[in-house]
């Protein structure tokens, strides 16, 4: 009870954040109403994937549930082929 | 019981080392393997490409990518040829969730619808270009 109490007192507590509210992202698929992501298109899973060759994470990339899972399989799918680095250095 | 037609997509990535005429030889067999087992929708051959990362230290393979209808055996058949042919360097066979034939009949109206749109483009384009030659004169008569 009482660790409940404290650490809704917490945030209050500390010194208060500027309120720079960051827009929602939008999921680029939602957006352009994409049937279905297809692993052969490229240029457009490499928005999708890091330097270093990594899928970016939704919460940066701003993608939906839903998209962001089948952009996770396009992209693996892009890796089996060779269409897209496993790593990239 | 009726024997269900799926729509596959195939990919291939054909050793490319020695030279494109063997790769399109080994590309021709396959072609007619699924010839002979399916019903082929669209053949593209993307050729010589840049491999994303080396395997069995080669740095570009031959592509290759087949969309094709049959039975549910003959995927499995494909691959396990796929896997004895020694210049094939990865075959990938996905199943498609929607009808093969249907899709590329679309693809082909949209593309058609393209072409259409941008014929008249081009046609507004020149018509265009036509009329300013004509204003242009009330237009220094105005000034």
């Amino acid at each position: 009870m009482d660790n409940k109490v404290e650490n809704a007192a917490a945030p209050v507590a500390r010194a208060p954040r500027p309120m720079t509210r960051r827009r929602k992202k939008v999921c680029v698929f939602c957006a352009d109403k994409v049937e279905f992501i297809d692993y052969k298109d490229t240029a457009k899973l490499r928005k999708f994937i890091s330097e270093r060759g990594k899928i970016t994470p939704r919460r940066i990339s701003g993608t939906c549930a839903k998209h962001q899972r089948e952009v996770n399989t396009a992209i693996k799918r892009a890796r089996q082929v060779a269409l897209l680095p496993y790593v990239c250095d | 019981m009726e024997k269900i037609i799926n729509s596959y997509e195939c990919m291939f990535i054909i050793n490319a080392a020695n030279g494109d005429d063997a790769a399109k030889a080994t590309a021709e067999k396959f072609t007619e393997t699924i010839k002979a087992n399916a019903e082929i929708v669209e053949v593209a051959e993307w050729g010589r490409r840049r491999l994303a990362y080396p395997i069995n230290d080669e740095n570009e393979g031959y592509y290759m990518l087949y969309t094709f209808k049959s039975e549910g055996e003959f995927p499995a058949e494909l691959q396990r040829l796929a896997n004895i042919d020694e210049n094939v360097v990865r075959c990938m066979i996905l199943k498609l969730d929607y009808d093969a034939t249907e899709y590329a009949a679309k693809k082909a109206a949209a593309a058609a619808e393209a072409a259409a749109k941008a014929a008249e483009a081009a046609a507004a384009a020149a018509e265009a270009a036509e009329a300013p030659a004509v204003e242009a004169e009330p237009a220094a008569d105005a000034e």
